[in-house]
């Protein structure tokens, strides 16, 4: 079966639309549309809740026409457990935009893992939309869409094997077949994050927490995604780690702004502040409030 | 005369005195099977003459509508039960698993009637049931087996297989592990069989041949044709059953819906 690649490499506004550089204004036009949103908080009631973005900015073909990256829109996902009654999120709106530095905060059981794992298509939604570069994400799209946005995992799964078996197994995925494994880019990653030469023959089995934390961030940052969503990527870390990740991250959104974006799930509101410039609350399933910096 | 020695119901009877045996050795150690082992002993004999007395209805009636109903009820059974001691059931997994014990059975028995053994009638009782019946019988476990392993495969590697779509691949990328660990395992207690037959075990229906009078060397082609329809029947339906439950845990939007998975 031939399968055409619906994403291809290179700056998203030339392939969105030839010739146009859109997204600072974008951003802009976004932000103060933010500042009307209420902060209050809200518990989310029964039936489909407006969220309070889309209230002052309701949606229509101005979304569209600034092509949002990542367009998110009213998801909600039931509880999937057979037997299960409820919603786990409903009524909420993301979008992700080239330079963006998203937080998603809120208490645990929130629903920030699940709106990170909807967005990246990792479960099935049972309301709303998620649209990339203005298309639906489905079928044989959708892992073409997880090249391009890869959900990171607060506990990686690793494969058996070495370090470096892991880092090299992406590659011999089909939708990464066009690629190569690069080791001396993936040492360099990992020396700055505090890692010893001898990080590469050891077993994955025998990693700590902060350790496969480490080699999961690194696994998908050598894919080149344009979008990373991060489920609290230094929960196991050490202070001393944390700040290199940090680092890392920050220099890989620094080093091209104008294509990629990162959305940031963490508990810890000083890294939240540190980290990223809009913030989306959540509330047993619902986005209570946004800010913006 | 009959090439082989008709039993009295005296000497079932005698043979069936033979549980006092094992009575007496679960009263001396104290073992406290007693219950069960008449229970048991019940069970052999009620239900072993009720096939008894069906069979010689259906032998006698020798319609293919009664045949086809009786090979109807016996995959049925098959199909069920083949679910019943699997770990992990996910909504749907019954009809799978009676879709591909049905398919892959009747495929096999078409076969075995059709084109090998050429019964004519193709619904001769004397065939098709005994055919089908071993058939089944095996295909039952590799269909359960599959099932259970593939449910265990995909809870203990839930993780593994979540991560691997996230990073971009496809559903049978993340899923063929799992999905090939579950058909071997259906696969391995027929090879086990077919390697040891005849050295460590005389297979039931030899035997039974050998008991009514044919010639060991004519039981032997027959029991030779059954391994082989059974080994291809328990591969097919094993196959079916997994693939089946692989399209129905992974949907079209390459998603794995784990927690349909249920304990």
């Amino acid at each position: 079966m031939k399968r055409s690649d619906p994403f291809p490499r290179g700056p998203w506004h030339t392939r969105c639309n030839p010739g146009k550089h859109r997204y600072s204004t974008t951003h802009y036009v976004d932000l103060d549309v933010l500042k009307l949103a209420s902060p209050t908080f809200r518990i989310l009631p029964d039936g489909p809740v407006a969220n309070p973005v889309t209230q002052a900015n309701p949606r229509g073909d101005r979304a569209m026409a600034n092509g949002h990256a990542i367009e998110a829109v009213r998801i909600g996902r039931r509880d999937p457990r057979p037997g299960a009654d409820g919603w786990l999120i409903r009524g909420v709106d993301l979008m992700v935009n080239p330079g963006d530095r998203l937080g998603v905060l809120g208490p645990s059981g929130s629903g920030k893992s699940v709106l990170l794992r909807a967005v990246a298509r990792l479960d099935p939604i049972d309301e709303g939309s998620i649209q990339w570069q203005g298309r639906e994400v489905r079928g044989d799209g959708v892992p073409a869409y997880r090249r391009q946005v890869i959900y990171l995992h607060q506990r990686p799964a690793l494969m058996e094997g070495t370090v470096e078996e892991n880092l090299q197994y992406p590659f011999t995925l089909r939708v990464h077949h066009d690629r190569t494994f690069d080791p001396a880019r993936v040492e360099a990653m990992l020396q700055r994050l505090g890692r010893e030469a001898g990080f590469f023959t050891k077993n994955a089995r025998d990693l700590s927490g902060g350790e496969s934390q480490i080699v999961g961030l690194v696994r998908a940052l050598q894919l080149d995604p344009f979008v990373l969503l991060l489920d609290e990527p230094t929960a196991s870390l050490d202070p001393g780690a944390t700040a290199a990740v940090e680092g890392l991250l920050g220099d890989w959104l620094a080093d091209r702004p104008d294509e990629r974006a990162l959305v940031w799930v963490s508990h810890d509101a000083d890294q939240a502040r540190r980290m990223t410039d809009r913030r989306v609350f959540l509330r047993a399933g619902g986005v209570v409030s946004e800010e913006n910096v | 005369m009959k090439p082989y020695i008709e039993l009295s119901y005296g000497q079932v009877a005698m043979a069936a005195g033979l549980v006092l045996i094992n009575g007496a050795i679960s009263v001396l150690l104290r073992l406290d099977l007693e219950r069960r082992l008449l229970i048991a002993a019940v069970c052999t004999v009620v239900q072993l003459l009720l096939i008894g007395l069906v069979l010689e209805w259906v032998f006698r009636v020798d319609r293919w509508y009664v045949v086809l109903g009786m090979m109807t009820i016996m995959t049925v059974v098959a199909g069920v039960a083949a679910t019943q001691r699997t770990r992990f059931r996910y909504p749907g997994m019954r009809s799978r698993s009676l879709l591909a014990t049905w398919g892959s059975s009747w495929v096999v028995a078409a076969i075995a009637l059709g084109a090998i053994v050429r019964v004519r009638p193709w619904y001769t009782p004397q065939y098709a049931i005994p055919l089908l019946g071993m058939i089944l019988g095996n295909t039952l476990n590799g269909v359960s087996l599959g099932l259970d392993r593939l449910g265990g495969e995909l809870a203990a590697r839930r993780d593994r297989v979540e991560g691997l779509l996230a990073l971009g691949a496809s559903r049978w990328e993340a899923a063929s592990g799992p999905v090939r660990e579950a058909v071997k395992t259906g696969l391995i207690p027929t090879i086990n069989a077919m390697m040891v037959v005849g050295i460590v075990s005389l297979p039931g229906m030899m035997t039974g041949q050998l008991l009514a009078g044919t010639s060991p060397v004519e039981a032997v082609k027959y029991q030779v044709v059954i391994m082989f329809l059974v080994a291809s029947g328990t591969a097919l339906g094993t196959v079916s059953v997994v693939l089946l439950s692989y399209r129905r845990l992974f949907n079209d939007d390459h998603q794995f819906l784990d927690a349909l998975l249920d304990r």
